[in-house]
């Protein structure tokens, strides 16, 4: 499978009368959104992710190099190819006096989609019963599922939502999450910006990260997630003490943790069978075991060197991400990593 | 593109301010005829032909009540564009239609049609309104069927030249990328310089201004201007140029709004 947005040495920037110029982007060779996968494009605040996708809608023109669509030139094309696309960009947008339905109606209206399909929308984002009530009346997470809604109408190939998890509750995330997931499984590609990246992990197949205007890395979640380091053994032991000793000795390097009885273990989490043997060998027996895998958190700030963010933390318990619901899988090839 | 027209027109009329602002203006009218028939006796009020046809008298009182349909339009014309730009709704339309010319061409259609049936309404209505109070205080002799299509020539004229207003309040919008900056800097140029400063200190320019062409081209009257200085007491009224001419002036100053704001607006960054 092809991508089907490729941007070859974009470079944006955005020039400031009396001010410095501002380098959004800075020679950015990338390309993303295979039919029937999730990719995530990472970075921090102000690290060029909205300027690119504006780039990709036409909204914004390049300084220099383009992006390439359906292997058309967004940058003069767009309309070629814009109703295979649906994006929403940054916070969503309507207009505010008019009814969530009435905002939904006038894009249906652009591009003679037919009103039947307002409503099947208004009910694929839960916002039926709403659907009547000003946009302004909404509240954030509200007007979020809004704007994917209207970018859902298109029933679009590609579909890219910058930021879709701001303002949503938990349990809106979690709704997100399975929205994204059903999308993909229909074979559409889904470009996912964010910021947020516990969010971003659980759903995606592929991952791009950027920081300041520039590619830092870009392939498969795997591939990400090998700059984070190997994942680590969680053990609950009543003699942490010697059980930090006994596992030394084995070639298993241990360090206690601050919850009681507990010590950490780095090794692969396939070899987590190797420090229960050896535990047992020596006389002690666990209460407890569970693998933290590395996540894409740590090797976003591995790979940025980012300050650490103020919560969640850099492990993601296996048991605690398993059980969160992420649709239905994806089978797909391995892609091709590329840095 | 019809698709494009449709929704832009759609959108034009659900709009609160496309209802409330003529709305407004329809009271402001009725209210203006209802004082003055409160205010005229009986026997005393204008000949409908000659006062209110000729402009004087009557159309004196109601004036003000007037002014505000190229208000209106440019007032809907950049409000139009600006709710776009303000909310933002602007960077998810063009996702779905790109070429922003078209885009703007449709708005530009809606906008100028809506303006110019809404104007002419109004203006139909302020006609009855003054037909009314001549029928109760003054005279109605002399409606001939001349008269009538004159009238009805002047309603649509009204209506074309309020249109090309809120044209102007929409290129104009696009060009300083704010309704609320459009709006205030055209009531200063109306009210400061064409209406005062222009019509004072350069009344060869103040000719061809937009509003003051506008009125010429409704109401079918020349465009009349100071010839010599009127400080030193020694100037004439002369006859510029015709009705037909102003409406094409104030087309062209329609157009000259349309393009630099089409243009500015197809060449930014939308963000």
């Amino acid at each position: 499978m092809t991508d089907i947005v490729e941007i070859g040495g974009l470079r944006k920037v955005y020039r400031r009368r009396g001010n410095e110029d501002v380098v959004a982007i800075e020679n950015l060779d990338l390309a993303m959104g295979r039919p029937g996968t999730v990719h995530g494009y990472l970075g921090p605040n102000g690290s060029g992710k909205t300027t690119t996708i504006r780039c990709l809608l036409s909204l914004v023109a390049p300084t220099a190099g383009g992006v390439r669509v359906f292997g058309v030139d967004a940058t003069r094309e767009f309309h070629r190819v814009a109703a295979r696309v649906g994006a929403i960009v940054e916070n969503p947008k309507m207009f505010p006096p008019f009814s969530g339905r009435r905002n939904l109606t006038l894009l249906a209206d652009l591009a003679g989609i037919a009103s039947t399909e307002v409503d099947r929308v208004l009910d694929l984002v839960g916002l039926s019963d709403r659907a009547n009530d000003s946009f302004d009346s909404y509240s954030l997470g509200m007007k979020q599922r809004l704007a994917i809604a209207g970018a859902l109408l298109k029933n679009p190939d590609l579909l890219i939502l910058d930021e879709p998890a701001n303002g949503l509750d938990p349990a809106g995330i979690a709704e997100m999450r399975v929205l994204i997931g059903q999308i993909a499984s229909e074979g559409k590609a889904v470009v996912v910006s964010s910021h947020q990246l516990s969010e971003i992990e659980q759903v995606c197949d592929d991952v791009t990260i950027i920081s300041r205007g520039r590619l830092i890395k870009t392939g498969s979640l795997a591939y990400i997630r090998s700059f984070a380091g190997p994942d680590e053994v969680v053990v609950t032991i009543d003699q942490r003490d010697r059980a930090i000793s006994v596992l030394s000795q084995a070639g298993m390097p241990a360090r206690p943790r601050h919850e009681d009885n507990e010590l950490v273990v780095t090794v692969e989490g396939e070899a987590s069978h190797e420090v229960t043997r050896a535990l047992a060998d020596s006389g002690l027996y666990l209460s407890g075991l569970r693998v933290e895998q590395a996540s894409l958190e740590q090797a976003f700030l591995n790979l940025t060197g980012g300050p650490p963010p103020p919560t969640s933390p850099t492990r993601d318990p296996m048991v605690s991400s398993g059980s969160m619901p992420t649709g239905p899988p994806v089978a797909r090839p391995a892609p091709e990593d590329q840095s | 593109m019809i698709s494009l027209l449709v929704a832009e027109s759609k959108r034009f009329w659900a709009r609160r301010i496309t209802r409330f602002f003529p709305l407004i203006v329809a009271f402001l009218m009725a209210g203006g005829v209802a004082i003055a028939l409160m205010v005229i006796g009986t026997d005393e009020g204008p000949d409908f032909v000659q006062d209110i046809g000729g402009g004087i008298e009557a159309t004196s009182i109601l004036g003000p009540v007037a002014n505000l349909l190229p208000i209106m339009a440019f007032v809907l014309g950049a409000s139009f564009v600006g709710a776009d730009l303000k909310s933002g709704m602007i960077e998810q339309i063009l996702t779905w239609e790109p070429r922003r010319f078209r885009v703007v061409a449709a708005r530009s259609v809606a906008s100028f049609t809506g303006t110019a049936v809404l104007a002419s309404v109004l203006a139909a209505l302020l006609v009855g309104l003054l037909y009314v109070l001549a029928a109760v205080t003054g005279s109605i002799e002399g409606t001939t069927t001349e008269f009538w299509v004159n009238a009805l020539g002047a309603v649509v004229r009204t209506g074309i030249s309020v249109g090309l207003f809120s044209l102007i309040g929409l290129g104009l919008t696009l060009l300083v990328n704010s309704s609320t900056g459009s709006i205030v800097s055209f009531l200063i140029y109306w009210f400061v310089v064409e209406s005062f400063l222009l019509s004072a200190f350069l009344p060869r320019i103040w000719a061809w201004a937009p509003v003051t062409n506008a009125a010429s081209f409704a109401s079918g009257a020349d465009v009349q201007r100071i010839d010599g200085s009127p400080f030193r007491g020694d100037f004439d009224i002369i006859v510029d140029h015709g009705y037909l001419t102003a409406g094409l002036v104030l087309g062209g100053w329609s157009l000259l709004s349309l393009g630099l704001g089409s243009v500015w607006f197809s060449a930014r960054d939308v963000s």
